[in-house]
């Protein structure tokens, strides 16, 4: 037994150990000493690690300071011992409620809250009419009310919350009612079903906001059972309530409501509560509410649907598209449904639509049933086949424009780009939309291969000789060139680390690198090529020198400069870099961010010839990365700049 | 029950006569004739901590006209002097209030809000305070300084009913993309996102400095250990430091893992294991209960990054368009085209729950601060997110609250 308390001691202390870095923990005896030191400061910080040390000795010590300490560290004597529930000072704790230091009776009346002192009730009653103190009374007779719950003593609870309901006062009334709903709801419902109601808009809200934490049955079945009679407003906010608290009880009243239901916020809040508690067989509810002509209830209602997992959800689907009965609005958002998440069965699914599309139908009805089309098209065996025929088939040139349109975002690959070259040269009357379609695509592809989609781009532009095209095209590249001329050859030396010492405190220290003065033989100091961890712009060094957590480390490269130049070192750190050009330092951020392009924004001198720009890359956790341009003071490319690693 | 309502209270006429002022079913504010709301109609606020982020914070709210800021509180003279410049100056008087002490603006009827700016260290407490003194509470991320503070805010919100909006406004603003691609499935089967955020904080190894003029120093280092006054702490330099603050984890965490659980619909539970750095596992992971993982560190673009059976995206991605965006509907916000500043704005009339309620404020503050504490104990921690414990780790569990220094426990 001694042998685990003297490892739960020890365990304690190992926090505080950390807290005062290198001194010995301090023993309960030392702090028992200190708490009566007079220092205020000394006394202070031994008492509130008292309070955190587990077990009978600091206990005692705690309870020893009731008799010898005053003001301030009396309040937090009497505050320690509540927070550790030592219920046996009770008794010495109530007069101090009396005390005429505010700060000393307001830690009685809360330290007696904490212990759940039922024999305090009393005594806290008469408090409640001390302004000063009102407050925290009503907090400490509600935590009276809160434990005596969690232990089962009922009767306790019942005269606590009993108190507050008595009290003429708006604010307990609704602490009481609070804590009867944990325990003894039928002494509030029948009050609570009036109010939630009646006239009285604030009490009514008052009323449902108490779903939001209440999860008594009788009382979340009354208020479910009542939201179909409720005003429009009072029907929202209980079905969301009743969707941040989701339970199933509600499900019958949650049902009704949405049964009589017109106004759109009410289907909208109905539909998404039903989506998050109903159950599978609840399908053909939500599927009802996609019968309409309001775009907001049917986006709630396709996403209440999916949110079901309905097992057989896409031949449900596909059956209410091809039902000529259904309403066009719900055949509609059907098919949206089945462009939502693409999977399985693509070609029969995409059949179907083009059935559609080619029938009879209604234009808005064909229209969505192309637009399905464009959608899947990407998901088929031969989608540039698909995409190809669809447009040369099109009746007329806005349905080959809505095609192209949809390819670029549904299938934005190379082969799109291919396709809507090929578009472009063959098709003169949709010659600017194809143009717009590899712009869009191309800037979507830069991500992955810049250069590829640098040069579609000159090509476009030059190629389609169109305004719209052009100016989307230039913004696009002008966005590439912000990530070209990024320095790529770079050699490393490092990473630093010592004990104890955080990100920022390396940063600041100097290590081989920057010891230029003479002071070491520089020869020694050794540069490796960083071969690993390029992405992008950025330069990933736990991928291309070590994984680490607070460390640095250096990186040089040298610039051959065409002239004698003003420029800018443009770039990003995670965590801090500092820069030197020529062995000058011109730059220090420390960012303690993720890396984005524009975190440093350092001007510098290059001369005619060799420079040497060197960078220490700090890193406090997480990500430690960089990257670094060299360009105008206007963020242009300097021509005939040149970078190598080794001198 | 109703015959009890014998004390309606300022805020309670405003929201039995304005409560629907923002409620989904009417697009618009009730405004006056000329766009203004009147005076006796607009709720008030005051901001608590005016350091920059406060400021910052304060200035959305400046530009709604159905709000007024009317104090503002600091411990540094200079930082509620320059609220006050700004508050004067939108307002074209000389009449905002000034104080050192949060109680001041706690004590006072006429305030029906607070803006909470100060450093994390402050944030139960005020929050705490000012609930119980009537007020609705916007408080900055990351919210809690430990994980019982999250408990105990939670509680406090529930007792008084109030309106309690946390301050991560990435996690609606700057994330919904992501929210909408991964609960709208165009990613397929998502169970692995990244939050690529800084590390824990450490000691506190500043040293002594005097403390200048105008500076509440002692009401500063409020609940925490007293240490000795350095400019960098007023400055928005805390962070490095376990007293105040959880460091990066917390900082840019409460808005990356807040996005993470929010697109991963785990917003309302937390991890059941927590994984340090180590051989097999190169950045910090969360395991949740249904095999999702969140991973601190180690993404590839931006601050959060997803992975699903049939695709990844970054914030690259979303910036290039490289995915279609699906105009799903996310419930429970109530900003409309504005932001999680109107998102409270419009719960404190209408009632409503914000976006960043505090459950989902504490259970992201939670989150990172179980990866705090799997980072500074090295070993894997174990997590009931239903009882919100750490299991069968005593010294690890520990960490989960803090002692406070009197008087500023209160």
């Amino acid at each position: 037994m001694k042998a685990i308390y003297t490892f739960i001691l020890l365990a304690a202390l190992a926090p505080l150990a950390v807290l005062a870095q290198s001194a010995p923990a301090p023993t309960v005896a030392d702090l028992e000493a200190q708490m009566t030191d007079t220092d205020v400061h000394v006394a202070q910080a031994a008492r509130m690690k008292l309070e955190r040390i587990p077990g009978a000795e600091a206990e005692a010590a705690l309870i020893r300071a009731l008799d010898k300490t005053t003001g301030n560290e009396l309040a937090g004597v009497v505050a320690s011992l509540g927070n550790r529930g030592v219920s046996s000072v009770t008794a010495k704790i109530i007069p101090l409620t009396k005390n005429s230091d505010s700060a000393i009776a307001i830690s009685a009346v809360l330290a007696l809250g904490n212990l759940g002192a039922v024999d305090a009730l009393d005594t806290l009653q008469g408090d409640l009419n001390d302004k000063v103190l009102r407050p925290h009374v009503l907090e400490a007779v509600a935590m009276i009310g809160e434990k005596s719950v969690q232990s089962g003593k009922l009767d306790a609870a019942r005269k606590a919350y009993g108190m507050l309901i008595a009290d003429k006062n708006d604010e307990a009334y609704w602490i009481g009612v609070r804590g009867f709903l944990r325990f003894d709801s039928g002494k509030v419902l029948g009050d609570l079903e009036k109010l939630v109601a009646g006239e009285d808009e604030t009490a009514a809200r008052r009323v449902i906001s108490l779903i939001y934490d209440v999860n008594d049955s009788a009382f979340l079945v009354k208020m479910a059972d009542l939201c179909a009679s409720l005003p429009a407003e009072r029907q929202v906010y209980m079905l969301e309530m009743f969707y941040i608290n989701p339970n199933t009880v509600v499900l019958p009243g949650v049902k009704k409501t949405l049964e009589s239901a017109t106004e759109p916020a009410v289907v909208i809040a109905g539909v998404t509560a039903l989506g998050k508690i109903g159950n599978t067989e609840d399908w053909p509810t939500i599927l009802k509410m996609l019968d309409t002509d309001n775009a907001d209830v049917q986006r709630a209602a396709e996403a209440a649907l999916a949110s079901l997992n309905v097992a057989d959800l896409q031949q449900i689907l596909l059956n209410t598209v091809a039902n000529n009965n259904a309403s066009v609005e719900l055949r509609a958002s059907a098919i949206r449904l089945l462009t939502l998440r693409v999977k399985d069965n693509v070609a029969p699914l995409f059949e179907t639509l083009e059935k559609l599309y080619k029938s009879d139908a209604v234009d808005s009805l064909r229209l969505a049933a192309l637009d399905g089309m464009t959608i899947i098209a990407a998901h088929l065996e031969n989608p540039g086949a698909t995409y190809k025929r669809m447009i040369v088939e099109a009746k007329d040139v806005d349905t080959q424009k809505r095609i192209l349109s949809s390819m670029s975002k549904n299938w934005a690959t190379f082969e799109g780009i291919d396709l809507a070259f090929e578009i472009m040269r063959s098709m003169d009357e949709i010659r600017p939309n194809a143009g717009l379609a590899v712009v869009h695509i191309a800037n979507h592809l830069r991500t992955s291969d810049l250069d590829r989609a640098a040069e579609i781009l000159e090509t476009v532009v030059s190629e389609v000789k169109h305004a719209d095209v052009e100016k989307r095209g230039r913004a696009v590249l002008a966005e590439i060139n912000k990530f070209q001329g990024f320095i790529q050859k770079w050699a490393f030396n490092g990473p630093y680390q010592r004990e104890g010492m955080d990100g920022p405190a390396l940063h600041d220290t100097p290590f081989g690198p920057e010891k230029a003065d003479g002071t070491i033989d520089m020869s020694l100091v050794m540069w490796r090529p960083l071969n690993r961890g390029s992405k992008e712009w950025l330069w990933d060094l736990e991928s291309g020198i070590q994984r680490l957590d607070n460390g640095t480390a250096y990186v040089r490269t040298y610039a051959i400069a065409p002239a004698d130049m003003e420029v800018l070192l443009y770039g990003g750190v995670d965590d801090g870099m500092k820069i030197w050009v020529n062995g000058e330092q011109v730059g220090n951020v420390y960012t303690n961010a993720p890396p984005s392009a524009g975190q440093c924004k350092v001007p510098a001198k290059l001369h005619a010839g060799l420079n040497e720009i060197m960078v220490k890359v700090s890193d406090s956790g997480g990500e430690w990365m960089f990257g670094l341009r060299v360009c105008t003071p206007k963020l242009e490319s300097i021509d005939g700049l040149k970078f190598q690693r080794e001198k | 029950m109703a015959s009890s309502f014998k004390t309606m209270t300022r805020r309670d006429l405003l929201r039995s006569s304005l409560a629907l002022a923002g409620c989904a079913l009417i697009p618009g504010v009730a405004l006056g004739k000329d766009g203004a709301t009147a005076a006796n109609e607009r709720v008030t606020m005051a901001l608590i901590g005016c350091g920059s982020q406060g400021r910052g914070d304060m200035w959305n709210f400046l530009t709604f006209n159905d709000f007024q800021v009317i104090a503002a509180c600091d411990v540094v003279r200079d930082h509620f002097l320059e609220a006050k410049r700004m508050i004067d100056g939108r307002y074209g008087n000389n009449d905002c209030f000034t104080t050192y002490d949060y109680r001041d603006i706690a004590n006072r009827d006429d305030i029906d809000t607070v803006l909470i700016g100060t450093p994390d260290h402050w944030h139960e407490n005020i929050s705490i305070y000012c609930m119980k003194h009537g007020k609705d509470v916007y408080c900055e991320k990351p919210e809690t300084l430990t994980i019982m503070a999250g408990k105990r805010m939670r509680a406090a919100v529930s007792r008084y009913n109030r309106v309690f909006s946390g301050g991560s406004q990435r996690v609606w603003q700057d994330y919904n993309p992501y929210h909408k691609l991964v609960r709208g499935g165009v990613l397929g089967e998502v169970k692995e996102a990244w939050a690529n955020v800084g590390g824990p904080s450490s000691d506190f190894d500043l040293p002594a400095m005097e403390t200048p003029e105008g500076v509440d120093w002692d009401r500063w280092c409020g609940p925490t250990e007293w240490h000795a006054f350095h400019p960098n702490l007023i400055n928005g330099g805390f962070r490095p430091y376990r007293d105040y603050s959880g460091g990066g984890t917390t900082d840019w965490g409460c808005h990356a893992f807040g996005g993470c659980m929010f697109a991963l619909g785990l917003q309302d539970t937390g991890p059941v294991e927590i994984i340090p750095p180590g051989p097999d596992h190169p950045n910090l992971t969360l395991v949740f209960e249904n095999g999702a993982r969140i991973y601190h560190g180690g993404g590839w673009d931006g601050v959060i990054n997803f992975r699903g059976t049939e695709g990844d995206v970054s914030e690259k991605d979303i910036r290039d368009g490289k995915y279609q965006i699906p105009n799903i509907y996310i419930p429970h916000y109530h900003g409309g085209a504005g932001s999680i500043y109107r998102d409270f704005a419009n719960c404190v009339r209408t009632r409503e729950k914000p976006f960043r309620s505090i459950e989902r404020a504490h259970r992201t503050a939670t989150v990172a601060h179980l990866a705090n504490i799997a980072h500074w104990l090295k070993r894997t921690i174990h997590w009931d997110p239903v009882k919100e414990e750490i299991i069968g780790d005593p010294e690890a569990s520990l960490w989960m609250d803090r002692a406070k220094r009197a008087p500023y426990n209160i």
